[in-house]
């Protein structure tokens, strides 16, 4: 008999709130998209935004990109580093052509390697829009700098598209009304959920809903996976 | 070209730590580690095979008795050694994630980091866990499980082998490590730091709190439910499987 814990992937949510700031929203949702350039497991890489405020989500997106500079990982100022191998280069365009072929947006990015970066592994920081939450690139985790726009009509339905996958491992919401926000992380099915940015806490579970594992790691949650009660009876 | 594959020396990584000490790999399957951001071949691994992982299993399973009795101060110690041990390295370990795996810089400095403080964070965690529990004439404790098997990612190897260590250690748990295959540089400086907590030892149990194999082949995977009674707990993170061979 084994016990097994198990952490295992995701396509994590991030949802905008309609009162959030862009000015701090859009740097946090690209930092968390692009995180360890696209291959974190934790990456939110779902943007959940509201319909009305698309169009100036689209252009802050836009006008945010350069602070993401994709090149040599040596260089401190580099955000998007190349992909593990060319395996996974070659998943991450594939993906690309995907969400492409199914109807999705591109934004900024695309196939192919970033100009200038044809030796290694690089590929091009992408943002889809228009995307909907039953195409593959909203679906599947893609381990890549890619990420998916997708609008919402109200906070009941940003929280009925979050929890609408197969993955549990993490979810972010961004807002202003920190009481709001946190209403909307407490319907949220996963692991962690982060308020206003990529935050971390060593002694917090660590570990997913639904397909994103078993157990939890860290902190003391993490210690009792290793244990096993005995019980002695005089 | 020619004059960077000379510059820079393709390094050889053929070793196991295996009850603290580096020892030859029996496994005779070599791959390639690839710099992904200029695609040159900067290393040469050998995998391990079934019999490595045997031994690995079989060390672990030979420490865990005197390891899993061991107190809460003195898996303190171990975990602050280890923590020591990191945190004297931390800038060789970026290094090697950057050139290994093409982390950023912005990435690695604070994963890295985090990867040595979870060594103090798991030890405090152990303090606020009571191991023992009682009522009447019932006494509960909770006693580790056994020999752990902890499998991780290539997408940030020493944070992972870090946190999934400092946990094990912190329970009372022997364990057996498989890192990628393709995390293989980063987990021989890893091991190094490692093997320098040991050697600072204050407990003679401290030299055998990791038993584990470096880049080994993932047939190394198979080969634990095949002995049951061994590995009691494996703990799996996952990065896609992109593993090149040759």
């Amino acid at each position: 008999m084994k016990r097994v814990t198990l952490e295992l992937g995701g396509k994590s949510p991030n949802i905008l709130l309609d009162d959030a700031d862009l000015n701090k929203a859009i740097p946090t949702a690209l930092g968390i998209a692009f995180l360890n350039s696209g291959q974190a497991c934790v990456a939110g890489t779902r943007l959940l935004v509201p319909k009305k405020r698309l169009d100036e989500v689209k252009r802050a997106l836009v006008d945010t990109m350069p602070a993401f500079p994709v090149g040599d990982p040596a260089d401190p100022k580099t955000a998007v580093g190349p992909m593990v191998s060319q395996k996974q280069y070659e998943r991450v365009q594939s993906y690309i052509r995907k969400g492409i072929k199914e109807g999705a947006e591109l934004l900024v990015g695309g196939e192919g390697r970033p100009e200038g970066l044809e030796a290694g592994f690089f590929v091009k920081p992408t943002v889809f829009v228009n995307v909907n939450n039953d195409m593959t690139i909203a679906r599947e985790e893609i381990f890549g700098p890619v990420l998916s726009v997708i609008t919402y009509e109200n906070d009941e339905d940003a929280i009925r598209i979050a929890n609408d996958t197969e993955y549990g491992l993490h979810a972010f919401v961004s807002g202003t009304d920190v009481q709001r926000a946190r209403r909307v992380a407490s319907q949220l099915q996963a692991g962690r959920v982060a308020i206003n940015g990529m935050l971390d806490d060593q002694q917090a579970p660590f570990g997913g809903f639904k397909h994103s594992g078993l157990g939890r790691e860290f902190g003391t949650y993490g210690i009792e996976a290793f244990l096993e009660p005995r019980a002695i009876l005089e | 070209m020619n004059a960077m594959t000379s510059k820079v020396a393709i390094k050889t990584i053929t070793k196991h730590y295996i009850d603290g000490a580096f020892v030859e790999c029996h496994g005779r399957e070599l791959m390639d580690i690839i710099n992904p951001t200029n695609g040159e071949v900067i290393a040469h691994v050998t995998l391990a095979d079934e019999e490595d992982a045997r031994r690995a299993i079989a060390a672990a399973k030979q420490l865990f008795p005197s390891f899993g009795r061991t107190t809460k101060e003195e898996r303190s110690e171990i975990l602050r050694n280890l923590h020591n041990a990191v945190s004297a390295r931390i800038g060789d370990l970026m290094d090697v994630m950057v050139e290994e795996y093409g982390g950023v810089r912005q990435f690695a400095e604070p994963i890295v980091q985090s990867g040595a403080d979870v060594f103090l964070a798991a030890e405090k965690a152990l303090h606020e866990l009571p191991l023992t529990r009682s009522w009447g004439k019932t006494t509960v404790t909770l006693e580790p499980v056994g020999v752990a098997g902890l499998i991780s990612p290539w997408n940030a190897n020493t944070f992972f082998l870090c946190m999934k260590l400092a946990s094990a250690v912190a329970a009372g748990c022997t364990v057996v490590m498989k890192p990628s295959e393709m995390s293989a540089l980063q987990t021989r400086v890893w091991l190094e730091c490692v093997h320098a907590a040991n050697s600072r030892r204050v407990f003679a149990t401290s030299s055998r709190a990791a038993v584990m194999s470096s880049g080994p082949n993932s047939c190394a995977i198979p080969t634990w439910p095949r002995s049951p009674s061994r590995v009691r707990l494996p703990s799996a993170s996952r990065s896609c499987a992109t593993v090149p061979r040759r």
